[in-house]
């Protein structure tokens, strides 16, 4: 290396670190002006944040290529157009504008009655732990009990998913120590409760509140309720030292958040946010999946295309030809997947595999090393992955929607053992 | 209330442009007027032919094609995909049915011509049709299964086209790929002319578990050497 580059090599260092602290230091003094925060024994430590930080400007370029917009506001990007996207698309379908039959609308829309909406991303930063958005984006998981889950786990390496966190994070004023002074949870439950918290939220692992009127699903207040997370998971996903300040005045954060605000007092708050922090939590139900034997009576192609294929697969593995062009990310490639070449539209295209990364056709029915055939054990693994013990090696399907029931999974798996029959 | 002649004139003249401005898309018919909407009944009329040939209804899925465009021949080589997806219909259906479509009944003679395969010359130039769309409809997309399938299954029932057809069919059959039962039909009967016995109930056993009807999967007499 030459002097000059040394030189420049120096100066750009000294820069980059000169940048990086005053990043740093100058948020705390208003976070810690701002925020009535002091001691709590009952809060459980944060979760440390891991020391790589991401790129941010690479996380972006990584939020367009996984298009993140396709189903979210707030990723700095414009809005997917309605032929990608999900969300514009159901809407249109729920109000009757999308152009298809009447009989085609009838047909959808009760599929897409609970997939309307998809939470912003604005203001993660300000919100979330910059370490559990890149824990949910390698490994999805169902916050919001009231709306179908469509999260969709991506191809996404360990440090991809850093970069978007860190973009999605970026500008966030840093996390200081959060603190709370004399709180009582007790009081926050009471408060949960009286002033309707817990009519849009589910907090599973509490005692329930039984003086708690749910709302209606079906009216404007359900639909924003169906957005509201089980606040089991704020311990690990919410900022500590944001929680107060988001429950004092949500929009204030967050201008497009359908949260009302209460008008709570900083102790109300702080309250409240002692108990959705600390209160014991029971395990949560578990119930792990497993396989029904095959069936015995002969299972047709018609049967598990009605059942199964037309109704959940075709959606992103469509034929590309007769829908303009875009079979689908499964098909023809999106979310950051290439183009797979599966089709769920018909019998033999069915039987036509999909493309392998060489571009070589396989065998969607291809036994993996334990004999199970790769599309049932893709079914399979989706039932994993809401469990949280994905298998890396064998991603779960239908992509993010919830997994198919034990029933059809064995309708398909027999179909497929008695020889995929017409 | 009068209305002075140039206010008559300038009435006729906008009548007039609007009338002009709305014959590109309108008849006048009877006296009533109603927008002109052309459907083209082909793009229902291949889909369901399309059904009909998965469901092993090979006569039918050829006769809505032939009825539906007469001068099909004639458009071979185009790339519209209507025309492209019927030509496939066509030419499967052709040679499932051996180069001879029994539709003298349904489609004037005219028409039927040499579709009909009465004779073996008509039947050869049928398949030999069927061989040649099939061929190119694989050129498009060379690693499709079902194209390569339904080239295999032409192939195995024309003169000097069982190493072809062969080639083709157990590359897709060590793939789990074959992507009908007429494919493994086809594929026992090569099978079968190699004597591979064990081969040859393989293959036909994938036939039955994958056909609607048994019937599909029993040997016809036209074959290839």
């Amino acid at each position: 290396m030459s002097a000059r580059s040394w030189v420049w090599s120096c100066l750009l260092l000294v820069a980059g670190l000169s940048g990086a602290c005053s990043r740093r230091t100058a948020p705390v003094t208003r976070v810690q002006s701002g925020f009535h925060a002091v001691v709590a024994r009952t809060l459980e430590p944060s979760t440390p944040t891991p020391a790589r930080h991401g790129d941010p400007a690479r996380g972006r370029e990584l939020v367009q290529r996984f298009e993140c917009n396709r189903c979210h506001e707030g990723t700095g990007l414009s809005a997917a157009p309605l032929s990608k996207n999900c969300f514009q698309c159901h809407e249109q379908i729920w109000e009757g504008k999308f152009k298809v039959s009447a009989q085609a609308l009838a047909r959808f829309r009760p599929h897409i009655a609970d997939a309307r909406d998809a939470p912003s991303l604005t203001a993660i930063g300000e919100r979330f732990d910059r370490a559990w958005v890149r824990g949910y984006l390698l490994s999805p998981r169902d916050l919001r009990p009231k709306l179908t889950p469509t999260m969709p786990r991506l191809a996404l390496s360990d440090g991809e998913a850093e970069d978007i966190a860190a973009y999605l994070t970026a500008g966030a004023m840093p996390a200081v120590a959060a603190v709370l002074e004399s709180p009582s949870p007790t009081h926050g439950r009471e408060l949960m409760e009286a002033k309707g918290c817990t009519s849009c939220h589910a907090f599973s692992g509490v005692p329930s509140f039984p003086n708690s009127a749910p709302v209606a699903p079906e009216s404007e207040l359900g639909r924003s309720a169906a957005l509201a997370p089980d606040l089991r998971f704020t311990r690990q996903r919410f900022r500590r030292d944001r929680l107060v300040a988001w429950l004092e005045d949500p929009k204030a954060i967050k201008p497009d958040t359908r949260m009302p605000n209460f008008g709570l007092s900083a102790e109300e708050a702080r309250d409240i946010a002692a108990y959705v922090l600390g209160a014991e939590l029971a395990d949560a139900p578990r119930a792990p999946f497993s396989r029904l034997p095959v069936l015995t009576r002969r299972v047709a192609y018609e049967e598990v295309n009605t059942k199964v294929f037309s109704r959940t697969c075709h959606h992103c593995h469509t034929d590309a030809e007769g829908a303009g062009g875009d079979g689908g990310p499964g098909n023809t490639g999106g979310f950051g997947f290439a183009p797979r070449g599966v089709s769920f539209s018909s019998h033999a295209s069915i039987l036509a595999g999909y493309l392998d990364a060489r571009g070589q056709r396989r065998s969607l029915f291809e036994p993996l090393p334990d004999g199970t055939p790769r599309l049932i054990a893709a079914l399979v693994a989706r039932h994993a992955e809401t469990e949280q013990t994905a298998n890396a090696a064998v991603r779960g399907m239908p992509l993010g929607l919830p997994p198919l029931s034990a029933e059809d999974i064995q309708l398909v798996e027999s179909w497929v053992v008695q020889g995929k029959p017409l | 209330m009068a209305i002075s002649k140039v206010g008559i004139r300038a009435i006729q003249v906008a009548m007039s442009l609007i009338g002009l401005s709305t014959a590109a898309h309108a008849f006048a018919c009877g006296g009533d007027w109603y927008p002109e909407v052309e459907v083209d009944p082909r793009i229902i009329g291949v889909l369901q032919a399309e059904k009909s040939l998965s469901h092993g209804n090979y006569v039918a899925a050829a006769g809505s094609v032939v009825r539906m465009m007469p001068h099909l021949e004639t458009l071979h080589g185009s790339r519209d995909p209507l025309v492209v997806r019927a030509e496939r219909v066509l030419a499967v259906a052709l040679e499932r049915s051996n180069g001879s479509l029994a539709l003298a009944q349904e489609v004037p003679r005219e028409i039927l011509s040499h579709w009909q395969g009465k004779t073996p010359g008509d039947r050869d130039q049928n398949m030999t049709w069927s061989v040649a769309t099939l061929r190119r409809e694989l050129a498009a997309e060379p690693t499709d299964p079902g194209r390569m399938t339904e080239l295999g299954e032409a192939l195995s029932k024309v003169d000097g086209g069982a190493e072809e057809a062969r080639t083709l069919l157990e590359s897709l059959a060590a793939r789990d790929l074959v992507a009908s039962p007429e494919g493994y039909k086809a594929l026992a009967q090569l099978r079968q002319q190699k004597g591979d016995e064990a081969g040859q109930k393989l293959a036909l056993k994938r036939c039955e578990s994958m056909a609607t009807n048994a019937k599909v999967c029993e040997a016809d007499t036209h074959r290839a050497s």
